[in-house]
């Protein structure tokens, strides 16, 4: 009998020292293991940190966007909207979770890109001018950036907004003055004049110009479309699509389809020419077709990206070109320093450092993670990435010189603040997800985790596994040392009653109705609002599953 | 010093009525940087390929800014009756230009493309 009680004894004992290592971390509540979901690394962090710190410096801030390349319309615009679709990328893939960083930045940035430094910069563009042969002078343009053309700024516009409705389910973009561009200057116009659009503006807009160009595209500057230029809008329908019902996206294998027909796109060679020249009057006629050259390097890699979401065969195709030479010929102009070289100009350096960047993320996104591991050991090793306040990132360099080696210094912001880091956290058809994964009410109504302290904690990991019915979350220290921290768990059920465990032990058990943790531990709290705040030390990672029971 | 029978009643009017005459224009100098109002004086939607081509639309714009200081017209077709009156022109192909004045000093806004997004802000502040 002795012995028998002895082994009820030692069995209840186990259980109970199983118990406390997470081992079972409940009785009902399936296995979970953090490591089977996404991670950002501290690198990743740092990309993210920085694209967050740029995206909150103040209106009119443009520090460490400054480029060598002067095109009319700059680059600070691409970099603020590329910005922003890395942080939509990474909100969706890793921390989906964790919104208000990520919501926050992309809101900024979609804020930059209606200050007067960014959309002015079309009264040039909108001119024209005797340069493309199309005018014999400069016409007199016109201010309003989303009334006509310009789709290098409305796409994006696009993009982002419709991104942003499909992540976070608000419908701030729609309301009539979403985006508001307002010319006060003094020195030029006819007095002030303000443009407001919505969203829906906008997509009707760019869909028309489509439809109007017999499916070429929107153009760029007046009369001429860039492939590369529609690929962002095209995706943003996708998008766009998703949340209002619409059926804009439709038109992207009838542009295709009509490139192919007129011949810009070659698809058993996978040539393409890069822009269409049209009239001046009319987009849908005169057009006239620049050159061809590959779709994987120049700027192919920038309607690659993107357009990997809704045409994933084709694209990859593409990336390599036949028996995958035009891979490999652009993988070694970036790898042997030939970018660096290409064009002697300061401007054309900039440009070439554009390209690289773009193939870099042309790559990462179609999933060649040998091309992609070799291009950021390339850039690990000479463009002399920093660490700073937490982000980490690769300051402009105009050395374009090449050793003997290969290797350059030379970087433009564009490729070192937005594209490498893109390249590194789009592990493999990234923005295919972004635009095939879709979130709606579902997603909206998941656990999540906010109040997080951003200088002091950094969110690797945060992840509701909802056939697990499990929060994931993984906090590590930012740059300001704190000895504890606190975030908030919202949207639980207080139905339930949830096992919490950090770095694999058991914390402590959160059951609502008995209003207190059941071991009463003081790191974790059932708030009056049905939140739960969880306390914890961040000197090192602290990893955390909430899970159902 | 005597004065007559009634000459304090005099002195009464004479002084209020100089006392008026100050306060007026008192009131005229009073504060130079105050903004005037503004009094629309024209305005006219017209095809940029046929400038004669006028449409008249003052009677729009000065409903809802005549008096103010400053006024945001939208400029769209609610300038043409709520239509476009030539659509094939396109959206260069129409113009809107309005004239007004701030205390008779005479301003000109536009032209700018007719606009169904766009409005221009007229004021009687900055430069004229």
């Amino acid at each position: 009998m002795s012995a028998v009680r002895n082994a009820l004894v030692c069995s209840s004992m186990l259980a109970l020292g199983l118990a406390s290592t997470g081992a079972f971390a409940s009785s009902s509540a399936q296995p979970v293991d953090p490591q089977d979901y996404p991670k950002l690394t501290a690198k990743e962090l740092g990309h993210i940190r920085h694209l967050v710190k740029m995206a909150n410096q103040l209106p009119g801030d443009w520090s460490g966007f400054g480029s060598l390349l002067l095109l009319t319309e700059r680059t600070r615009h691409f970099q603020v909207a590329f910005a922003g679709m890395t942080l939509a990328l990474a909100q969706h893939q890793y921390t989906p979770a964790y919104r208000e960083l990520y919501k926050e930045a992309i809101e900024a940035y979609i804020q930059k890109l209606q200050h007067p430094d960014i959309w002015e910069r079309w009264m040039f563009s909108s001119r024209g001018g005797a340069r493309g042969g199309l005018l014999e002078d400069m016409h007199p343009g016109w201010m309003d950036p989303v009334a006509k053309d310009n789709i290098m700024l409305k796409a994006y516009l696009l993009q982002l907004g419709a991104a942003h409705e499909m992540l976070y389910g608000d419908r701030k973009y729609d309301r009539p003055d979403a985006f508001t561009f307002l010319y006060n200057g003094y020195g030029y116009g006819n007095g002030l004049i303000k443009f407001t659009y919505s969203l829906g503006d906008i997509a009707r807009i760019i869909h028309q110009e489509v439809v109007d160009s017999n499916y070429v595209g929107a153009a760029c500057e007046p009369a001429r479309i860039f492939w590369a230029c529609n690929a962002p809008s095209s995706v943003g329908f996708m998008h766009y699509d998703h949340v209002h019902g619409t059926d804009y996206a439709a038109i992207l294998p009838k542009m295709k389809r009509s490139w192919i027909e007129k011949g810009y796109i070659n698809p058993n060679t996978y040539r393409h020419s890069s822009a269409i020249f049209t009239s001046w009057d009319d987009r849908g006629t005169g057009h006239r077709a620049v050159p061809q050259t590959p779709m994987a390097n120049g700027i192919g890699g920038w309607s690659g990206m993107f357009n990997h979401a809704w045409d994933a065969d084709f694209v990859k195709a593409a990336y390599l070109g036949v028996d995958g030479q035009d891979r490999n010929e652009t993988l070694q102009f970036n790898l042997s320093g030939q970018y660096a070289k290409a064009w002697p100009a300061p401007e054309g350096n900039a440009y070439y450092s554009l390209q690289w960047g773009l193939f870099l993320a042309y790559a990462a996104e179609v999933g060649d993670k040998e091309a992609v591991d070799k291009m950021l050991a390339y850039a690990e090793r000479n463009y002399g990435p920093v660490w700073e306040n937490g982000e980490y990132y690769y300051p402009r360099n105009d050395d374009y010189a090449v050793d003997e080696q290969g290797n350059s210094r030379g970087v433009d912001p564009w490729t070192g603040n937005v594209l490498i880091p893109l390249a590194r956290i789009n592990k493999g058809g990234g923005f295919h997800k972004l635009y095939n994964e879709l979130w709606g009410e579902e997603q909206y109504r998941q656990p999540y985790i906010s109040d997080v302290d951003r200088l002091s904690t950094n969110v690797s990991q945060a992840f509701y596994d909802k056939n697990k019915d499990a929060l994931i979350v993984t906090l590590s220290a930012g740059p300001i040392a704190a000895r504890q921290v606190q975030f908030t768990v919202r949207q639980l059920d207080p139905g339930k009653v949830y096992t919490v465990t950090r770095n694999g032990k058991v914390l402590g058990r959160l059951d609502r109705k008995t209003g207190r943790d059941a071991r009463k531990n003081a790191s974790l709290a059932w708030r009056e609002d049905d939140t739960v705040l969880i306390t914890t030390e961040i000197a090192t990672e602290q990893t955390f599953v909430i899970s159902a029971i | 010093m005597r004065y007559r029978e009634g000459d304090r009643e005099k002195i009464g009017v004479l002084a209020l009525a100089v006392i008026c005459l100050v306060s007026v224009a008192q009131a005229q100098v009073a504060d130079p940087t105050a903004p005037s109002k503004m009094q629309i004086t024209s305005c006219q939607v017209y095809l940029t390929q046929s400038p004669d081509r006028k449409f008249e639309c003052t009677a729009a714009v000065a409903e809802v800014c005549n008096g103010k200081e400053q006024c945001e017209m939208p400029i769209g077709y609610n300038l043409t009756s709520g239509k476009d009156v030539d659509p094939a022109s396109g959206f260069l192909g129409k113009m809107v230009k309005i004239t007004y004045t701030c205390g008779g000093v005479a301003r000109q806004r536009g032209p700018y493309q007719q606009n169904e997004h766009a409005s221009m802000i007229l004021e009687c502040s900055g430069l004229p």
